[in-house]
């Protein structure tokens, strides 16, 4: 694997999405800051009766402001009551039906946003229930992210302050300034290119041989396409997902959907610096990210380049690379891009078949997804759980140099280190403990296929993309038994709920802290030190994963060149 | 709690009126205004009946077209109701099975070729439905078809480099040839037809 060996396209790709992204990230950053802060900006003209209409029947005050413990107990409520539209609105969609304990996973997985699909939705689940009810909690999954990761935002940008805002209001303004808008001009933009958007109408098609006669099923796919990106969702209306030609038609609309999965976190990480008065926070993260995330896209990148050694003893030509499993309008360098965004930022979506990638490929996508989904990570939960991971970077930095550690002013002190420690234990806990009952029990080795190896893989893949909320799936794995899909959901319920209410106590705990001004006797969270000692502490993270990753991964890794 | 509970509900309501069904209302009415064709599935007519739309792949079997990829659809390949991947790892005995069938299928049909045979017409795509095949699989082909219709094999050379595909901005996707409309052209040059 020389760097030489990926083809310039890869490198292409690369640079024109970062400068997008790059270019993209002020305006939109700056413009999310001024939403989430209340003030006036162009959509408000149009928007604002909307947004008060919403107000007055909720009998909601926009101006009454929450302290943690009322914001955690609004969140978890309407959690709740959002689980309970979804599982009865599948429940009760007539025909096709499904089971019970698939209704929960789904209703559970589309609720934390982590869109972990057990059943072929288009089989599975009829149009009107996937546009009224799955795409509006993809909206809504995305805008409480969002609305957590503010509230951490203005425990951090307060000082002696006892509340961290509405989540009703914040909720509201992310749907109607932002997720909205965006939404609608995407799903415009995936038309354009093919993607289609009808009501679930079937069409009938003779075939050039007529015995390949076919009914083509199309549906309300554009505008949920859309959210399941920017959002970072990942639920499909199909269920190849984005590898179907009618969610993802060309070049075009692969490139564009590969953006929307990072704009809202880059953009957020931005709004994040100019909520806190102090854009040089934002870099200094962006570069700690990106020292991470550009070695691993490389890796998965070389990895599938580099083809199947075993089809490479047969006299295949495999200079497009390791082509199983991936369609040829996205190329080997587009598949490999999207997997590492996809698994990065807790999106879940994916264009390719990941069973079918090479082991380095998928040990590389399981640690992105073990890192917690903090490479940009998702909308919203990709921010707080970073700067969880730098609170606990100021902590250790602090105890190697002798002083108080602080950030931004604030202490942090031991009831933040419990929360930092459970926000980034609780993934490892539920991820480790669902893979070992799997691997030891009839129920859960029911479900593997393949080698043993593989089949650790598998369950590994399934329960940390679970507990992070990710929702990509290895597809090896049939999760759709009542063991896989109950423990999947106690795992989605833990990494979504767990964690929101530590991050939310722990915004009430920084919150009333007073701000001192940052003078040089504190630790410089920007200097080119703290970035990598940021990048390690992610890496640290991982750990816990080491010994399934050695017996899974990397042990199929070394499985396939000895059969070379 | 009442107050959070009836906040909930009218956000719920509130929004899956908005998000469920104004919001795909208002993208299915200017999708169907201003882009029918591909809002409605890119489908293409011949001889005045819908054969097909040209973003999903169809299964070709007979001597005279262009094969496309294999596909791993459930029900038969190119089935649009079970599309997906085959989802077998690299080492999987199945996938070094399966290939080498394909391989000999390959080789038995186009005895002139000797050269190695491009990947993607032996490897299963993600949605079992990849509508392309590469240039390179076009041409190992060619010489079956050209034989097939009694065309000159420039015939068909010209007729791949016409539907070549090229990547979007020189970076994006691969060179690829819609098997379909190559297909449907050959079929409107006639010649061959039995």
């Amino acid at each position: 694997m020389t760097f030489l060996s990926l083809p310039l396209a890869w490198w292409g790709q690369l640079a024109l999405f970062f400068a997008i992204l790059l270019i993209a990230m002020k305006p939109l950053g700056l413009y999310m800051a001024r939403v989430f802060s209340g003030e006036r900006t162009f959509l408000t003209p149009l928007m604002q009766p909307l947004e008060n209409a919403i107000y007055k029947l909720g009998g909601i005050d926009p101006k009454e402001e929450m302290g943690w413990s009322a914001y955690a107990k609004s969140f978890l409520i309407f959690s709740f009551a959002e689980g309970l539209f979804l599982f009865l609105a599948l429940l009760e969609q007539g025909s096709p039906s499904i089971d019970p304990h698939l209704a929960l996973n789904l209703t559970i997985s589309f609720l934390t946003g982590t869109d972990w699909q057990a059943v072929a939705p288009e089989i599975s689940i009829t149009p009107m229930t996937q546009m009224t009810s799955l795409a509006v909690h993809n909206f809504l999954a995305a805008a409480t992210s969002l609305a957590l990761a503010i509230a951490l935002t203005r425990s951090l940008a307060r000082s002696d302050a006892q509340t961290i805002g509405n989540l009703w209001v914040d909720i509201t303004r992310g749907v109607l300034y932002i997720l909205l808008p965006l939404c609608f001009l995407f799903s415009l933009f995936l038309v354009s290119q093919g993607v289609v958007q009808t009501f679930g109408e079937t069409v009938s098609v003779t075939a050039l041989e007529p015995e390949n006669a076919e009914h083509l099923v199309t549906g309300p796919v554009a505008s949920q396409v859309a959210i399941k990106q920017i959002g970072t969702n990942g639920g499909g209306y199909y269920n190849a997902n984005a590898a179907h030609p009618f969610e993802n038609p060309t070049p075009l609309s692969h490139f564009t959907q590969l953006l929307a999965m990072l704009l809202l976190p880059i953009a957020l990480l931005y709004a994040f610096g100019v909520m806190i008065h102090d854009k040089r926070q934002s870099f200094a993260i962006l570069a700690s990210t990106l020292l991470l995330l550009l070695p691993l896209a490389f890796l998965i990148a070389a990895a599938e380049q580099s083809g199947n050694p075993l089809l490479n003893v047969m006299g295949v030509d495999q200079t497009l690379g390791n082509l199983e499993g991936k369609e040829l309008r996205t190329g080997t360098t587009g598949a490999s891009l999207w997997t590492t965004m996809t698994t990065a930022t807790a999106t879940g979506s994916v264009d390719s078949a990941l069973n079918a990638f090479l082991p380095t490929a998928t040990g590389v996508a399981l640690v992105l997804m073990q890192l917690g989904e903090v490479l940009f990570g998702g909308v919203g939960s990709g921010l707080y759980s970073m700067l969880v991971y730098v609170l606990l970077t100021v902590f250790l930095a602090g105890l190697m140099i002798g002083r108080t550690p602080e950030y931004l002013g604030k202490t942090v002190g031991v009831f933040d280190m419990k929360m930092i420690s459970l926000v980034i234990l609780l993934p490892a806990l539920t991820t480790l403990l669902g893979t070992a009952l799997s691997v030891t029990t009839a129920a859960g080795q029911a479900g593997m296929t393949g080698s043993q190896a593989q089949g650790l893989t598998q369950a590994l893949y399934a329960f940390s993309s679970a507990s992070n909320n990710n929702g990509s799936a290895l597809n090896g794995l049939n999760a759709a038994s009542p063991f896989y899909t109950l423990l999947l959901s106690l795992c989605m319920i833990a990494g979504r709920l767990g964690i929101g209410v530590a991050v939310l106590a722990l915004a009430g705990s920084l919150a009333p802290k007073k701000a001192t001004p940052v003078t040089k006797r504190f630790l410089d969270t920007t200097t080119p030190l703290f970035i990598v000692m940021l990048s390690l502490c992610l890496l640290m993270a991982t750990l816990p994963y080491l010994p399934s990753l050695t017996l899974s991964a990397t042990y199929e890794h070394f499985h396939l060149m000895a059969g070379n | 709690m009442f107050k959070a509970l009836r906040a909930s509900l009218s956000l719920i309501a509130a929004f899956t009126l908005l998000l469920g069904l104004l919001y795909p209302a208002a993208v299915w009415l200017i999708a169907q205004t201003a882009f029918p064709h591909q809002a409605n599935g890119s489908l293409v007519s011949y001889q005045g009946k819908i054969i097909g739309s040209e973003l999903i792949g169809q299964n070709f079997t007979s001597e005279r077209y262009f094969w496309p990829r294999p596909s791993a659809s459930g029900e038969r390949p190119y089935a649009f109701s079970t599309a997906g991947a085959s989802n077998q790892d690299p080492a999987n005995p199945a996938l070094v099975e399966r290939v080498r069938g394909r391989i000999a299928v390959l080789s038995n049909a186009h005895e002139t070729q000797s050269g190695m045979i491009p990947a993607d017409l032996v490897t299963t795509s993600g949605s079992g439905l990849d509508p392309h095949i590469s240039p390179a699989a076009a041409l190992y082909q060619a010489g079956r078809v050209a034989t097939a219709r009694r065309l000159t094999p420039e015939r068909v050379h010209a007729l791949i480099k016409e539907h070549t595909e090229n990547k979007t901005l020189g970076i994006l996707g691969e060179p690829r040839v819609n098997v379909l409309r190559i297909n449907l052209a050959l079929d409107r040059l006639g010649g061959g037809r039995p």
